[in-house]
């Protein structure tokens, strides 16, 4: 089986750790992790993940421009935004940027990769 | 609490994806409009007057009906025609989802039912007694989740004890503290104070295994807590109109809080055998 490759990017250490625990032993690998936004776009450039699962509220470089940073350089790069925050005005913005979806904070390792495999199905192309 | 709309809901589920939803909002947004807006357009009430009118309504706890007539000078007629003739142009996000051809109306009903049972019933006696507070709606979104995720961190039911509107913020002695700004239409800070065994353990569940007391990894997870509290109040109070954002979250507050706000409010709450407080800054 290949897995699929993730990059994380959080400034939360316990959530990253959170997403790798829920992502071992499943078709989803993480290859980079990043507390930080600015590094997370290097990085993106570095390793070309498959999706990107991307805080919105983190210190320096916000989680949204750090989303406009990564399609600038990938157009069709698969973003997720992972938030604790869920305003519709929220929402809109990620999704009308570019973001593929938007998963709210707290989330159950069931209902993650749930989300994870039912996104990832609709991105494959047929 | 759901802390969600309709349509992240469906999003997150996989019910319906992005493009959808964008259509979604967009029918939504073309046809919705408030009252203060609709009488704007019918030529009853200046763009100035209506603005005075929302802003009242993000701020204190009165009906936009009432505040049409105390603020706006409307007549009870005119208001009641406002009301038909936005009713009659309202569309709802499941609505807005079926007219796009996304969804079918029974799947609709059907995600609408269990979406409505997660929600958390709110007590009718904590409402009253948060209604004396400032920013009644502000101070009780933060609370009510607060003890939501305190709770469901340290798997005990947690309870508000005591309310109160002291002078300042008490000093951070003995209790592992985090805090959140949040801005925009309304600015306050949110202030979790946890003692270290009730911290520990809510950091601990967190991360999903134990960590070190006191450390950094205790204090990460911490901030984390306090961010869902913030996420999750944006969240819950863009349903009462207002338009907030989080700042990122601290294990200290703000260095300008203490000379920068206007009333404080502590929540006193007691979870299992343990007490933590909540503290509202409203600035």
């Amino acid at each position: 089986m290949t897995r699929r490759r993730v990059m994380t990017v959080d400034d939360s250490a316990a959530i990253l750790t959170i997403i790798a625990a829920y992502l071992e032993d499943s078709e989803f690998e993480v290859v980079a992790s990043e507390r930080d936004g600015r590094r997370a776009v290097e990085r993106f450039r570095e390793v070309e993940p498959d999706i990107v699962l991307l805080d919105l509220i983190m210190p320096g470089q916000s989680g949204m421009e750090t989303l406009s940073q990564i399609l600038a350089i990938d157009p069709e790069a698969c973003v997720i935004i992972v938030s604790s925050l869920g305003t519709e005005d929220a929402v809109h913005e990620c999704l009308a940027t570019g973001a593929r979806s938007f998963l709210r904070k707290p989330f159950k390792r069931d209902d993650f990769l749930s989300f994870l495999r039912k996104l990832d199905v609709a991105e494959q192309p047929s | 609490m759901s802390a969600m709309f309709f349509g992240q809901y469906l999003l997150e589920r996989g019910v319906i994806d992005r493009d959808a939803l964008l259509d979604a909002l967009a029918r939504q947004r073309s046809r919705n409009r408030s009252l203060p807006q609709l009488a704007v357009r019918e030529g009853l009430l200046t763009e100035s007057d209506a603005n005075a009118v929302e802003l009242a309504y993000r701020t204190v706890l009165a009906p936009m009906d009432e505040l049409l007539m105390s603020v706006g000078g409307l007549t009870p007629d005119t208001v009641e025609r406002l009301e038909v003739m936005q009713r009659a142009d309202w569309i709802r996000i499941g609505a807005a989802l079926v007219e796009g051809g996304h969804l079918e109306p029974d799947h609709v009903e059907r995600h609408l039912r269990e979406f409505a049972s997660q929600t958390v019933e709110v007590e009718e006696s904590l409402r009253e007694r948060f209604a004396t507070l400032p920013s009644p709606r502000v101070v009780e979104a933060c609370v009510e989740l607060a003890l939501h995720h305190v709770s469901r961190l340290t798997d005990a039911p947690a309870k508000m004890a005591l309310l109160e509107t002291p002078h300042a913020l008490a000093a951070p002695a003995e209790v592992r503290r985090s805090s959140q700004r949040i801005t925009g239409d309304a600015s306050f800070v949110i202030v979790i104070d946890l003692p270290p065994a009730i911290g520990n353990l809510a950091a601990g569940r967190l991360v999903g295994s134990a960590v070190a007391a006191g450390g950094d990894e205790e204090a990460d997870a911490l901030r984390e807590v306090v961010n869902l509290v913030g996420g999750h109040t944006c969240t819950e109070l863009e349903a009462a109109g207002l338009r907030l954002r989080p700042e990122p979250p601290r294990s200290d507050v703000p260095p300008d809080t203490a000379s920068g706000a206007r009333s404080v409010v502590r929540a006193g709450c007691a979870t299992g055998d343990g007490r933590f407080d909540v503290w509202v800054l409203l600035e």
